[in-house]
């Protein structure tokens, strides 16, 4: 089964993750820091990160390339919002050689489950 | 003449390959009666915003009418022409 971390400080976004994909044959969890999920990275591997830019404590960058020591290769979508700051520290990120997706807030079911499916159908089979 | 317009981030090899992957299957569909916008997001945000972009990769079908979207890993052909209502061979 895929496992499919969510890390955000909004309740509201892991919920909606939950419920997008409470019928799918998909294993989530979702956290609120950085450091929790810099911690179960440590013991589990994950198909995709969803992982939210700005976040209090340690905030999305930072937790991105603290996931990324642990685990080179996992494949991370950064949650956030047309805004030219956010955009800036991504640019530079990208600069640094990093690939990432990008998934824009605000975020529904539909959405979710598509992009979700889309990335584990192309992972083995066509569609 | 299909138009297609492509929203990737950034420029990284990975980037690249995607780009020369999607110019290959759509050009083994279509021949050459296609044109292909790639844009990186993270530069033309405003242009992202317009078109609705929620998530990347996001490939556009811009003509014909109708527009259609494909989001996510649509890395095969199959997948495309599925999606994109593509006919399989160039008429």
């Amino acid at each position: 089964m895929e496992k499919i971390l969510v890390v955000d400080d909004h309740y509201a976004v892991r919920q909606s993750f939950k419920l997008a994909l409470s019928g799918e044959e998909i294993e989530l969890v979702a956290v609120s820091s950085g450091f929790e999920a810099v911690e179960l990275i440590k013991q589990t591997d994950f198909s995709l990160i969803f992982l939210d830019l700005n976040m209090p404590q340690i905030n999305g960058i930072d937790t991105f390339l603290k996931l990324k020591e642990i685990q080179p290769e996992v494949f991370v979508y950064f949650i956030t919002a047309f805004h030219q700051d956010y955009f800036h520290q991504l640019i530079k990120l990208n600069k640094d050689g990093y690939q990432f997706e990008i998934l824009i807030k605000p975020i529904n079911d539909d959405e979710i489950i598509g992009l979700i499916k889309s990335f584990i159908n192309n992972s083995s089979k066509v569609a | 003449m299909y138009r297609f317009r492509l929203y990737l981030v950034g420029n990284t090899v990975a980037a690249t390959k995607k780009i020369e992957d999607l110019k290959k299957d759509l050009s083994s569909v279509l021949g050459d009666r296609f044109e292909l916008e790639v844009l990186d997001i993270l530069t033309n945000s405003a242009q992202a915003q317009a078109d609705n972009i929620y998530a990347t990769p996001t490939i556009i079908r811009m003509e014909p009418q109708p527009v259609l979207k494909v989001v996510g890993n649509f890395n095969s052909k199959q997948v495309l022409v599925k999606a994109l209502g593509l006919k399989d061979t160039p008429s």
